[in-house]
């Protein structure tokens, strides 16, 4: 890398537009029935539209779904099971980082 | 090249069956898949297990893998022999594995590269998406954690980061390549927070787009500040006349320092706050201060006598509470 380049710009995830389900599909790579099975199970969730071709996610879903995709992939994990694992995932992530205040935290 | 004994790699015995190989893949991957693992060399780790997995699960692959590497350790060097391709035929088999692109010089100098086995996997910490199938296509979107410090949350502004980025060349070791990417960090983000860099993942396939880069940003732990979310949190040390007459003290902040008025009659572990002094964001977070009575050793003969002035005269009890007596 150069000194002079160009910073490069970040963008916040949660201010990212919501995604469609072809957006999913494509970035992914994976049809959109899996898509579906996903959002059945709960692995994923649409903050609005009632119909599959009208779903929005919220940004996070992308990463969520992606997960799952290597979960299934490299574990052999089911959407359910992903559903599961993602969220256990999640809540040792948050557990990780309290106890890391906590650690930090003199009085405790 | 070295030598990998991949049944060591698997933690099982040369003589293992193939529902043994697979138990002890799927435990192993479990532990270390990256995803899942918070060990910080989780990626090479399932690398290596699904290299190890790829060979051992493969009748074909196995027998050609024993018969080469009889009286091999882990490590070692090794040479294939000159025409050794010739008794084994891979070919049309495929690679079942999750992500071949990776695999070490060892496996391909074996077993050839890996036709349409995805792409190399992605940086350390986390897994990259598999490539797109087909000869043109999206580049795989990458996922990273990095650690940024707090004051670089607080402002935002160009930070530097390192990845280690695993890749394959033609000829040669596969090779940790550490990539250095100078970032544009948007102000006010938090601790778990993603950050999206488009276009900084994979290359794109026959013309396809590149794929993005997602960050996961982690806090670098501070010596004074401890954020929640937006929110950051201090333990404030005042002294005991601070606490009871009340008092105007200096408070550092991640904007600066600032005067703060401690009302007459503070009790340690008291939380005062300082509405707006956290993260920036909308609503911006606020800074908590947690009030910490710090009671200072007398250092002169006058100083003890003050507090045997207030032992005498204050008639006060800190353990009333515990035994039921008035304070």
């Amino acid at each position: 890398m150069k000194r002079d380049e160009p910073a490069i710009e970040a963008e916040l995830l949660e201010a990212l537009e919501p995604v469609g389900l072809r957006e999913l599909c494509r970035v992914c790579d994976i049809e959109a029935e899996y898509v579906i099975d996903m959002v059945e199970v709960g692995v994923i969730e649409p903050h609005a539209g009632r119909r599959p071709n009208e779903w929005r996610f919220p940004p996070h879903a992308l990463i969520r779904l992606q997960r799952a995709v290597r979960l299934r992939r490299d574990l052999s994990v089911e959407p359910a099971g992903a559903a599961l694992a993602l969220d256990l995932i999640d809540e040792v992530a948050e557990l990780r980082r309290r106890l890391r205040r906590l650690e930090g935290d003199p009085t405790i | 090249m070295e030598y990998k004994d991949y049944y060591s790699i698997l933690g099982v015995e040369r003589d293992a069956s193939a529902d043994d190989i697979k138990r002890a893949y799927r435990r192993l991957a479990r532990k270390y898949h990256p995803d899942v693992s918070s060990e910080t060399d989780a990626e090479s780790k399932f690398q290596e297990l699904q290299e190890a997995y790829e060979v051992l699960k493969d009748p074909e692959k196995r027998a050609a893998y024993d018969q080469l590497g009889q009286g091999y350790r882990q490590g070692q060097d090794f040479r294939p022999p000159p025409d050794w391709e010739q008794h084994f035929d891979f070919g049309g088999g495929g690679f079942t594995g999750g992500d071949a692109g990776a695999f070490s010089d060892f496996f391909e100098s074996l077993f050839g590269r890996a036709a349409g086995g995805g792409g190399t996997r992605g940086f350390d910490g986390f897994g990259g998406r598999g490539a797109a199938g087909g000869f043109h296509g999206r580049g795989q979107d990458h996922t990273a954690r990095v650690e940024i410090p707090l004051e670089t949350a607080y402002t935002g502004g160009q930070h530097t980061i390192t990845l280690q980025s695993p890749e394959a060349p033609a000829r040669g070791n596969v090779q940790s390549r550490p990539r250095s990417l100078n970032v544009r960090i948007p102000a006010g983000v938090t601790d778990g927070q993603q950050i999206r860099l488009s276009g900084q993942g994979g290359g794109g396939v026959g013309g396809g787009e590149a794929g993005d880069l997602y960050l996961e940003i982690h806090l670098r732990p501070h010596p004074l500040f401890r954020p929640d979310g937006r929110d950051i949190h201090l333990d404030l040390p005042i002294a005991p006349w601070e606490a009871a007459l009340g008092a105007t003290v200096n408070v550092p902040t991640l904007g600066g320092e600032v005067d703060m008025r401690i009302p007459a009659g503070a009790r340690s572990g008291q939380r005062l706050r300082l509405k707006g002094r956290g993260l920036p964001g909308s609503p911006p977070g606020d800074q908590y201060l947690q009030l910490r009575i710090v009671a200072p050793s007398p250092k002169s003969d006058e100083d003890r006598e003050l507090y045997e002035r207030m032992r005498d005269q204050m008639a006060f009890d800190p353990r009333a509470g515990m035994y039921g007596r008035a304070a």
